[in-house]
């Protein structure tokens, strides 16, 4: 080890004309800048043919996660649903009415009310969720309520709430 | 004198017998007994992958390991895997007390550190051992951490300052401003985070992830660090910082029981009331 380095600093001092004190020797062995150092790990495992180690499949579902995921959900099926109901009651507006009118030959039986307290709560619950959850970001966006137990504890009390106020709404309407 | 020398090994070797059973976690017995003992064989699902055989695909191998003669953590029965059923299995280690980082993997799902996870002695379902997650896989439990470190050499976990005067001169901080440090020095940049982040799976280039965003909290709030401005400009674009969405999966997994999460939602307050003109002009 003391030999090769020997042998480097007298390469440096007999290839410079003037003599180079040591740390120029070290300072010229550049790794590039970090962007070049995440450029270079990109190119090498595209020729490298290295696989992905696993991920989604093998990690296990947590309440942080699934709750994360489930807000994003939501979010989506409320857009698409607002979304397409208002696209098809601008298309075909006598829509609304012929709804209205099956929700309600619903009401009659057992089963059809079954299916109606779905339907509504298929509603219901992905709106109290996303704003039940929504108000959990905004504490986090404080940088309150963070720690790990707390996040827990907040987690299962939006689940709870979500549930509750949901069947409380359909209930209502 | 050579009774005494006698009793003087017996009591040796009690000791051992004493040292390996506080190991394994059960009650002391004689040496006798251990030899009589039903072997207790767990299996081990070990993710395995090796670059020199073309075209291969990876898969999972069990290996089964006797708990009555193996250390309690998972990397006590990964090295005697590798010492006695099967030498091309391949990992890192160094430390094996939780400091160095090298033997972070994915273990029963989550990440951690092979060396603090203890084995879980239900013998009837296999344990399984992957590399950490959406990681280029170099060999078996061995990923490609290029990326991960410099994504930590761009924040600059450096001290810096303008003051020239300032150079070799100590640093004095108070009391306060060190206690702020706590919490957030003691990072050992195994990745378990980073790697257990869905954002960061999605993004590994252009989103720092928790690890490096903690750090770089770190050297943000250093009250003898005069860069504070710049540093916060250098996270003010749509990834560097804000793919975090708040999953928490990082905190969650942190086998130091660091909080990343937290440091990043202080950072995002922090850029929140930040002026990014400014800084440019300051720079001009």
């Amino acid at each position: 080890m003391t030999l090769l380095a020997r042998i480097a600093l007298k390469q440096c001092t007999t290839l410079g004309r003037q003599k180079a004190p040591a740390f120029m020797c070290i300072a010229s062995k550049t790794t590039g800048t970090a962007q070049q150092q995440i450029d270079d790990y990109v190119a090498r495992n595209q020729t490298r043919n290295r696989p992905t180690s696993p991920h989604l499949t093998i990690y296990t579902p947590q309440l942080t996660s699934m709750l994360s995921i489930t807000h994003r959900g939501t979010g989506i099926w409320m857009a698409t649903a607002t979304s397409c109901f208002a696209f098809a009651t601008l298309l075909r507006p006598e829509t609304v009415d012929s709804m209205l009118a099956f929700a309600s030959s619903l009401h009659g039986s057992m089963l059809g009310s079954a299916v109606l307290f779905e339907a509504k709560m298929a509603i219901a619950w992905p709106f109290m969720f996303h704003a039940c959850n929504g108000l959990r970001h905004l504490i986090w966006d404080q940088a309150k309520g963070l720690g790990i137990k707390e996040v827990y504890t907040s987690g299962w009390t939006v689940l709870g709430l979500s549930t509750i106020l949901s069947v409380l709404m359909v209930m209502m309407y | 004198m050579s009774g005494f020398g006698i009793s003087r090994t017996v009591l040796r070797k009690s000791c051992q017998t004493a040292c390996l059973y506080t190991q394994t976690a059960r009650c002391a017995a004689s040496a006798a007994a251990v030899e009589k003992e039903q072997p207790r064989l767990k299996t081990f699902s070990v993710y395995r992958w090796n670059p020199e055989e073309k075209g291969s695909q990876p898969y999972m191998k069990k290996y089964k390991v006797d708990l009555n003669d193996c250390g309690p953590m998972v990397l006590d029965a990964l090295i005697k895997i590798k010492n006695e059923q099967d030498p091309t299995l391949t990992f890192r280690r160094s430390c094996r007390e939780g400091i160095c980082g090298s033997c972070a993997m994915n273990i029963k799902g989550t990440n951690t550190l092979a060396c603090l996870s203890r084995i879980d002695t239900n013998l009837s379902k296999p344990t399984k051992i992957y590399p950490l997650p959406h990681m280029y896989v170099v060999k078996d439990l061995v990923p490609d951490m290029a990326n991960f470190y410099a994504q930590y050499r761009s924040i600059e976990p450096f001290l810096k300052q303008k003051d020239v005067s300032k150079a070799g001169v100590e640093n004095h901080q108070s009391v306060e401003d060190r206690q702020k440090l706590d919490g957030l020095y003691e990072c050992i940049l195994c990745a378990c985070c980073s790697t257990s982040c869905p954002s960061y799976w999605w993004n590994p280039t252009k989103y720092l992830g928790p690890a490096v965003l903690m750090q770089a909290y770190r050297w943000i709030i250093d009250s003898r660090d005069e860069y504070t401005a710049e540093r916060l400009d250098r996270l003010n674009d749509p990834f560097s910082l804000y793919r975090c969405h708040t999953i928490m999966n990082c905190t969650k997994t942190c086998p130091k029981g660091l909080n990343p999460g937290l440091a990043i939602a202080e950072l995002k307050k922090m850029l929140a009331t930040h002026n990014s003109s400014a800084v440019a002009i300051s720079q001009k």
